[in-house]
């Protein structure tokens, strides 16, 4: 029986396969590391990584990565100080992805801002051959310069250029494209390729069944105490607010086994490090229930997300705090219910030169009377939402009616101006009365009383004097001068 | 070629059976006219036809006649290129389409793509290759088993037979591939 085979090879294939196993086994650890500094740049755009260590054990399906960095050390992306992974080898070896544990502690993301508007990241617009067989679809309102644009103005850019260019960037493997690292060039055809059509169909159901049942399941990933540090190197400030420690946690993502149908998890709650708390939770319902979103920023210092956005807004907007709260949002792929409530304290509104009129008035009035009503109450209003999670509806529901506002803001404004022209008036009625008195009376009253009589009795009679010697001097008159408080605005 | 000739040596010093020249001849018809490569683009093993990688390995282990084989290989290789391959789809494609139902096809791209058997070149090359190697392994068999106590008696004492066994290929595999 044994003469058939060759006894040699049997032998040698043996050996390389025992060889393998405790090479695997026990030369895990310089494998991973080996493979994570050969693939791993392809998953950050190119970005050089360094790590301290790392470590793999296979047979229990555990890796980790601590003190790892991606990018240069001048120009960091992303730092680490330890990542773990834990996964099942049971689902690996029938094909599923089953992640039980992932975890990022001591979290860093760098995102830095160049001197010419572009983020550090940015792998460019794609070669003027590319730009010029598709190029951007123009916008309504151009965008400003590069180098002038603020944060959101980058992304919208960014954003724009990937839906442009998608399959550009796909192949190029930068940032954009999930860090591929770049497809594989298609392999050439065979020599005589085909096969039945009714197989392609087989294949096709197989593939449509097979999407749906999905091959990947996360039950936990945290990532621990994240942080990122931004900055904008044309001002030298942060691009956004320091966050003071974040905590991101995904539970039950992917397809779940067994059929079951708990909710997918995304939560997070943290503090900025000028101020204010963010909490969110995100649940995605996977029995045809309603999926629910729960966001609160509470007393977000105002400066620190205008920044964001400064060139869109049409007022400057510095100082005070803002409070956000979205609670009980829920929707679903036909509908979406809830409202988010927004409330403004303390802030200071500047007009722009691209500032409207508001409710008629111009920019500079109408900031100046904000200002002076936001200085007492804080201004609030609730955004309802409406319609489908693709095309909501905004309906605005101002708990601070800001006709009110504005109308008390005007009414003690004439207010105060009507006592100070009052208290003008009544001066110059007391002076009036003296010289009166002293010219009627002359030194008869001097005589008597004594020479300050003109004096005592201007002073004795001044509060009278308003409403009993202002007729009688012609201070009716005056009362066309006083002026009319600025009429309600029509709807 | 030189391969061949020292098989061909250590045939007549007597160090081969002729059951290993038949085998050779028929993995050599098979492993050509299988496609090695992965014909439905994406079910293949790193662009390999796992079928053709599973032939190599049996090929391997058996004791068949590497050279023979490998001559054969270059051979319908070249004729595959000619016109065989051709012949093979062809041939593929007949029987996926016209001769068998269709859940057999259907069931082979679902139990095991990377076979490639669903494929008309896959499946008519494997199939081409099993009868075109039966065809040349038995007479080939026959053949050396016939002539064999022939041929060792006229030329296995010959230096150049003895010079050629102990070839520089056999010198640096020793056994693990004799």
């Amino acid at each position: 029986m044994f003469k058939f085979f060759r006894k040699g090879f049997l032998v040698l294939v043996t050996v390389a396969l025992l060889l393998i196993v405790i090479g695997v086994a026990f030369g895990a650890d310089a494998l991973f590391s080996r493979a994570l500094r050969t693939w791993g740049p392809s998953a950050f755009g190119g970005q050089p990584i360094e790590f301290s260590d790392a470590e793999l054990a296979i047979f229990g399906g555990r890796a980790g990565v601590s003190d790892f960095r991606a990018g240069t050390t001048e120009n960091p992306l992303l730092e680490l100080t330890h990542g773990g992974l834990e996964v099942s080898v049971a689902a690996a070896l029938s094909g599923r992805v089953h992640v039980q544990n992932a975890e990022l502690v001591g979290t860093r993301l760098h995102l830095i801002v160049l001197e010419d508007g572009t983020l550090a990241v940015d792998p460019g617009p794609p070669p003027p051959e590319v730009q010029a067989g598709k190029p951007v679809p123009p916008r309504e309102r151009p965008l400003p310069k590069a180098e002038n644009r603020d944060l959101v103005q980058i992304v919208t850019e960014y954003w724009e250029r990937y839906q442009t260019y998608k399959e550009y960037y796909d192949d190029y493997g930068g940032i954009f494209s999930g860090g591929s690292g770049g497809s594989e060039p298609a392999a050439a055809p065979a020599r005589f390729p085909g096969k039945p059509s009714f197989v392609t169909e087989a294949q096709e159901r197989r593939r449509i069944e097979n999407a749906a049942q999905g091959v990947f399941w996360l039950e936990r990933a945290a990532i621990d105490d994240f942080r990122w540090e931004t900055v904008d190197r044309r001002t030298g400030k942060p691009v956004l607010p320091e966050l003071k420690g974040f905590t991101f946690a995904l539970e039950n993502l992917g397809t779940p086994p067994n059929g079951e149908t708990m909710p997918a998890t995304v939560r997070g709650d943290g503090e900025l490090a000028e101020g204010g708390k963010i909490g969110f939770r995100l649940d995605l319902a996977r029995d045809g229930a309603d999926s629910a979103l729960e966001f609160s920023a509470l007393g977000v210092p105002t400066d620190t997300l205008v920044a964001l956005a400064k060139n869109a807004l049409p007022f400057q907007v510095s100082g005070g705090a803002l409070d956000l709260v979205a609670d009980g949002l829920r929707f679903r792929d036909d509908a979406l219910v809830g409202r988010v409530r927004v409330e403004l304290r303390g802030a200071n509104v500047q007009a722009r030169r691209i500032s409207p009129k508001v409710m008629g008035v111009d920019a500079e009035v109408f900031c100046q009377l904000l200002n002076d009503a936001m200085a007492s109450s804080p201004v609030a209003f609730s955004i309802v939402l409406g319609g489908t999670p693709t095309r909501p509806t905004f309906d605005v529901e101002n708990e601070t009616d800001l006709g009110d506002l504005l109308g008390g803001a005007v009414k003690a404004e004439v207010m105060r101006r009507a006592e100070a022209l009052i208290d003008e008036q009544a001066g110059k009625l007391q002076e009036k009365a003296g010289e009166l008195l002293n010219e009627k009376l002359g030194g008869k009253l001097d005589g008597v009383l004594g020479g300050d009589a003109a004096a005592g009795l201007g002073g004795t009679l001044g509060e009278k004097a308003k409403e009993s010697l202002g007729g009688l001097l012609g201070g009716g008159d005056k009362k066309e001068e006083k002026p009319k408080p600025p009429q309600k605005p029509k709807d | 070629m030189f391969g061949f000739l020292r098989q061909f040596a250590r045939l007549l010093s007597g160090k081969v059976a002729p059951f290993e020249i038949g085998l050779g001849a028929f993995f050599g018809a098979l492993l050509a006219l299988t496609p090695s490569v992965a014909v439905d683009p994406g079910t293949g093993l790193a662009g390999f036809s796992v079928l053709w990688l599973m032939l190599l390995f049996v090929f391997l282990a058996l004791r068949a006649s590497i050279p023979v084989a490998t001559f054969l290989i270059v051979i319908f290789e070249l004729l595959e290129r000619l016109f065989l391959g051709n012949l093979t789809a062809g041939f593929g494609r007949f029987l996926l389409e016209d001769v068998m139902p269709q859940s057999f096809a259907i069931g082979l791209s679902s139990a095991w793509p990377s076979a490639q058997l669903h494929t008309w070149w896959g499946f008519g090359g494997f199939l081409g290759g099993i009868l075109l190697g039966l065809a040349l392994a038995l007479p080939f068999h026959a053949l050396t088993k016939r002539k064999l106590p022939a041929w060792r008696e006229r030329f296995g004492q010959s230096r150049a037979v003895r010079w050629t066994d102990r070839s520089l290929t056999q010198r640096i595999f020793g056994w693990w591939l004799s």
